[in-house]
């Protein structure tokens, strides 16, 4: 080699490398940084990844309308196996009906394939690029098909597979579909996976406990826990009810109380609801007191349906104390259901005292959830009953959902002439409903409102005021006219900022007058700090 | 010419060494999308462009297709036998083959009968009667009110295939009734990614309802891109509940790109959160996506702005806390420990018993290694309680392991209260009990206790060798709380167990607490039980008992009843709670009766300074 060429070789190396170092520095910061939590990693084999559907293919999932563009999708999924489905389903995109498809199709070819996949898919973020799109129709899907051909994999496929976030759903969803299928084997694995407060689709436990009642019933006790249970039981008590109430009764009596009350008061509903006089006969005849009246609960409460004052006389002459009053307003309601006129007039007909007024709530909440419509008619109707106590205790029992379903309605009703009926906790609702959209319009509308109701609802709203921005709590605070509601309002806010921030706290402390000073250091010295808060506190309280 | 040439290869191999790097790999962000991509493998091959013609699946359509004929007035007949079809990859192919034919002979039949026979399967129809004639389509849904109500879950379609469409849509939907609708957002968002501008003016225009759902739509696009020019946008909107909304997109958009700026004017707009709706408030979501950027920032902003956003706010974080703990449990819990933040406490309350649950044993395990301290004790809390609702049995053994030492006896009674779950699982504190140790009976039978329920009155017996269980220092609560219970069901039993305890303290709380449970359920037959009483000590301990339990009913009927007590200190209690039930009945009656009762001194001076209902129960 020349020096020459060697020269050259050397330039030219030398080119190629400030070239390549140009490059790297002219790439572009880049402009959004992933997510910085970093997925969680499997702990399962990732299947190999399949093949991609080619650029034209693509263009004519896109492009093509009508049915051509599905029978394409069709002739490619006939020739696709199980590693080629997720490149199908990521070239059809966000089309739930296309997706749906392919799945059901995938779930057939390998179910175990599409596990893994779905697994794997589950620990990445959600819109982490290229992940496959409706990672949840897909395990819909997947549960639906697999637990129809093979529920024993789908079961062992879900016991094997290791914990992460999504288990839970995933074992649900299979649980909803088993329960389908199979319900001894749906009941089983939600015990084995601890499933307890989700309650699975119960049509088939009626037939399923139908060929053999008891059987069922055991299962039942034996693999089921919480919502599952009660509502399999249930099932189970109807039908053994309304073929063999004593065979019911009788393996009843070898449960626990609970159990026991709760098996033999569906039974006895089963009963009652075709033949009440039989049914009352036999719970009246039941020598324990405590037994007497579990059953007669469900009893009069199907009973009420049909003959509401015979199961009133009934309940009358042979249950007593809570159980009494409960039943009543079972069976008040379920006669309100079908005729409100006459249910009230039962209940005008009752003696004064606990019952009657539980009765009166009964009929409330059943007029009240009547619709839209009827809500006027019946809170009318409530605010004329002579006891508070019966007019709160009916509020209480509608309000929830109320206030849930027709916010702006319990607003104007708080402010309107029966507001006076609203309980402590309504107005709760409502001023937390309104503080978390404008905290000076809710106090607004709480200044607005009736003097009876007007101080507790500002309460009502600084409290609510101070969980979701409680400086500007404490600036509203500060600017409130001395006397009683400032100084209440005082202790509020100091409460509030004592468990946000000691030096918060011992800010807000600096910036009141003396007698104010000491409504805030009742506040902190009950507060019951820990040592180290309670010495920034101090250390707070002292700065100039 | 030698030398040139030199300086022409130098250059070659220069442009060579810039290509080449260039062609090496993808640059920046793209490259690490691929890696994440990838995080599988890489594909093998592509998938051709299938030929129809060689199908077997699709001659099996064809042939369905002749059977039931070809003509539109078939195809009813036609989707009712596809319906039947069993095998569903079948049968949802063959149905979608048969919507996307039926959108281009005669769309407006297709609806009728999807309509009338199988409602569920509309929105699928529409979307392919969307990608063939948008305008069209539109426009017959337009023309009713079950139209408006399929256009509203189709908004996301309808803006990638005619989003100049989008405003006139809008404008003609009311309010959707599921408050977590938020398809006009979702739309004019997709809107403004591939038009921003047209987006924005298409937005201005809307009026009505939805008008704050579309521009905070195009506002959180925006302000991803360019956080000034669309929050100067937004404030330029007339001010309203409307502009309010742009502002929590603008704020809640920039967040993603720029946490600190968007945190720093979380005061420019109202919480804005919907009623009723966890974590909906702006300081809420400008969290979420804050600390999605940059968890440590959005730590440091609170640590320095405390007071600015409250508990409520901080549940945004919630999910982003989750996936931290997922990913690295150990590092997430040491960085709560250290953030200074007693607020986040509750956010990690939640987590775990969502999406965070899944790594209760690493943090139980990295809570084993710390020393003690109130966040350790307020986490383990947490995590026994998530544990306890999820798989009870797992909690008790958790509980069983915690040392039985004073320290923790906190932790101990917490997460056996748990198991409970405020009285709502007290159905299963049977099973519970059957296995619960030593160490865990004594706090399970208190804690029962304390929710009570119908199990007591239907079994006292066995309840009352679960009181004798308790050590004697522990058992008046538990003996109130039976003789309550048991009272509501059967006084005569109840009362005749508690004249024959040993202990006077016990007798005189518990004859209380039974008169109580009694005159609650029925006030009248107690009151003629304690009229049947000689004068003396437990006439006054049952009087107690009932002027409790009316206060709220009858305070009229408990003032009277309070004044019949000979014993000073419980008279003057009873009066006093009898006093607060008719102030908060009626105030003017209250001090009337205060005026014309015989009372001490003393005892005016007491009830005077009695506080009101009202304030008692926020004191």
């Amino acid at each position: 080699m020349t020096r020459a060429h060697f020269t050259t070789l050397a330039g030219g190396a030398l080119a190629l490398g400030i070239g390549a170092v140009a490059a790297k520095m002219s790439e572009p910061a880049p402009a959004i940084v992933p997510p910085l939590v970093e997925p969680a990693k499997s702990a399962m084999p990732v299947p190999a990844r399949g093949r991609t559907v080619s650029e034209s293919f693509a263009a004519a999932l896109q492009k093509e309308t009508g049915g051509k563009r599905w029978l394409l999708l069709l002739a490619a999924t006939e020739k696709a196996d199980a590693s080629d489905m997720p490149g199908l389903i990521r070239a059809v995109g966000v089309d739930s009906a296309a997706v749906r498809m392919l799945a059901a199709h995938w779930a057939d070819l390998d179910p175990s394939h599409m596990f893994h996949t779905v697994y794997a898919e589950l620990l990445l973020p959600e819109n982490t690029p290229g992940a496959l799109p409706s990672r949840y129709t897909l395990s819909s899907v997947l549960f639906e098909q697999w637990v129809k051909n093979d529920p024993a994999a789908a079961v062992k496929a879900l016991n094997d597979v290791p914990e992460f976030s999504g288990r839970e759903n995933l074992r649900m969803t299979a649980s909803n579909q088993l329960m389908k299928a199979d319900v001894e084997t749906g009941l089983r694995a939600m015990k084995d996976w601890g499933i307890r407060n989700y309650s699975p689709d119960m049509k088939g436990v009626a037939a399923w406990a139908a060929r053999d009642p008891q059987r069922a019933a055991e299962s039942i006790l034996k693999n089921t826990e919480g919502y599952a249970r009660q509502a399999a039981l249930r099932e189970v008590a109807k039908v053994w009810g309304n073929a063999n109430p004593s065979a019911a009764f009788e393996f009843a009596a070898g449960l626990d109380s609970t159990s026991r009350a709760q098996v033999s008061g569906e039974v006895i509903r089963a009963w009652a609801e075709r033949d009440a006089a039989g049914a009352a006969a036999f719970a009246a005849t039941q020598p324990e007191g405590a037994f007497r009246n579990a059953l007669g609960q469900s009893l009069v409460t199907e009973w009420g349906k049909t003959d509401a004052a015979a199961a009133l006389a009934w309940s009358q002459g042979n249950l007593r104390g809570s159980a009494q009053t409960e039943a009543i307003s079972g069976l008040v309601k379920s006669a309100a259901e079908k005729d409100l006129a006459g249910a009230a007039q039962l209940v005008a007909t009752m003696e004064p005292g606990t019952a009657q007024n539980r009765a009166s709530t009964a009929i409330f909440e059943t007029w009240f959830n009547k619709g839209k419509g009827e809500r006027a008619a019946a809170i009318e109707w409530l605010a004329a009953l002579p006891d508070a106590t019966v007019r709160k205790a009916a509020i209480e029992r509608v309000q929830w959902n109320w206030a849930w379903n027709d916010p702006a309605g319990v607003r104007d009703f708080i402010s309107g002439p029966n507001g006076a009926l609203a309980s402590h906790s309504l107005i709760q609702q409502v001023a937390r409903g309104q503080v978390s959209k404008n905290p000076e319009a809710a106090m607004q509308w709480a200044t607005s409102l009736p003097a009876d109701r007007a101080a507790e609802a500002r309460a009502a709203v600084l409290e609510n005021w101070l969980s979701i921005r409680p400086e500007g709590a404490a600036d509203y605070v500060r600017k409130l006219p001395v006397g009683e509601e400032r100084s209440r309002a005082v202790s509020s806010v100091s409460q509030s900022l004592i468990y946000q921030s000691p030096q918060q706290a011992a800010a807000w402390y600096r910036t009141l007058g003396d007698a104010e000073r000491k409504v805030a250091r009742e506040v902190f010295d009950r507060s019951g700090l820990p040592e180290d808060q309670r010495k920034q506190l101090e250390d707070g309280l002292k700065a100039p | 010419m030698m030398i040139a040439s030199r300086l022409l290869t130098f250059a070659a191999c220069g442009l060579a060494g810039f290509f080449g790097m260039n062609a090496i790999g993808p640059r920046g962000a793209v490259r690490r999308e691929i890696s994440q991509a990838a995080a599988q493998s890489a594909p093998v091959g592509e998938m051709p462009m299938p030929a129809v013609e060689d199908s077997a699946l699709v001659a099996e359509w064809e042939k369905m297709r002749s059977q039931y004929g070809r003509e539109p007035g078939d195809l009813p007949t036609l989707y009712l036998a596809v319906k039947d079809t069993k095998d569903a990859f079948r049968r949802r192919a063959f149905r979608a083959a048969l919507l996307a034919d039926w959108a281009i002979t005669d769309p407006r039949a297709a609806l009728a009968f999807l309509r009338e026979k199988d409602s569920g399967n509309v929105n699928q129809f529409l979307r392919e009667w969307l990608r063939l004639d948008p305008q069209n389509a539109i426009a017959a849904l337009l023309a009713d009110e079950k139209g408006k109500g399929n256009l509203r879950s189709l908004l996301s379609d309808i803006a990638k295939v005619a989003p100049a469409r989008l405003a006139e849509i809008a404008g003609a939907l009311q309010k959707s009734e599921s408050r977590f609708d938020s398809t006009a957002r979702d739309a004019f968002a997709i809107f403004a990614q591939s038009d921003p501008d047209a987006a924005r003016l298409a937005a201005e225009s809307v009026q009505g309802v939805l008008r704050g759902q579309v521009l905070a739509g195009v506002a959180g696009v925006w302000a991803e891109k360019d956080g000034p020019a669309a929050l100067a946008w937004a404030q330029s909107l007339t001010a309203g509940e409307a502009r309010d909304e742009a502002l929590k997109g603008v704020l809640t958009g920039w967040a993603k790109t720029d946490p600190a700026a968007a945190l720093q004017r979380i005061d420019l707009v109202p919480p804005g959160g919907e009623e009723n709706y966890y974590a909906s408030d702006v300081g809420a979501q400008v969290l979420r996506e804050a600390a999605k950027r940059d968890w440590d920032g959005t730590m440091q902003w609170l640590r320095d702005h405390p007071g600015k956003l409250g508990r409520s706010s901080l549940n945004g974080l919630q999910d982003v806390m989750s996936k931290r703990l997922n990913s690295n449990p150990a590092e997430t819990m040491r960085s709560l420990s250290k953030s200074g933040l007693p607020g986040l406490d509750n956010v990690l309350a939640n987590a775990l018993l969502n999406d965070g649950y899944a790594q209760r044993d690493a943090i139980w395990q990295w809570l084993d290694g710390q020393p003690p301290s109130a966040f350790t004790t307020s986490a383990r809390g947490w995590v026994l309680n998530a544990v306890a609702w999820k798989e009870p049995e797992t909690a008790m053994e958790w509980i069983e392991k915690i040392p039985d030492t004073p320290e923790n006896q906190s932790i101990i009674e917490r997460g056996t209260m748990s198991l409970l779950n405020g009285g709502s699982q007290m159905d299963r504190f049977e099973s519970f009990f059957a296995k619960a140790s030593p160490k865990m009976r004594s706090s399970l039978i208190e804690a029962a206790f304390r929710f009570g329920g119908q199990g007591m009155s239907r079994d006292p017996a066995l309840w009352i060798g679960r009181v004798n269980e308790l050590p004697p220092e522990r058992r008046s609560q538990a003996i109130s709380g039976l003789a309550s219970s048991w009272a509501a069901e059967d006084p005569a039993a109840a009362i005749a167990w508690v004249e024959a305890l040993p202990s006077e303290k016990e007798r005189s709380g518990a004859f209380s607490s039974a008169m109580s449970g009694w005159a609650q359920n029925d006030p009248v037959a107690a009151a003629q039980w304690l009229n049947t009483q000689p004068n003396g000590m437990n006439r006054d301990i049952g009087t107690s008992g009932l002027v409790s339990a009316l206060i709220n009913s009858s305070p009229e009927d408990a003032w009277t009843w309070a004044q019949s007590i000979r014993d000073p200190s419980r008279r003057l209690s009873a009066l006093q709670l009898a006093q607060m039930g008719l102030r908060s009945k009626d105030p003017a009656i209250a001090k009337q009766m205060l005026e014309s009762a015989r009372l001490t001194p003393t005892e005016v001076q007491a009830l005077t300074q009695t506080p009101d209902a009202q304030s008692f129960i926020r004191q």
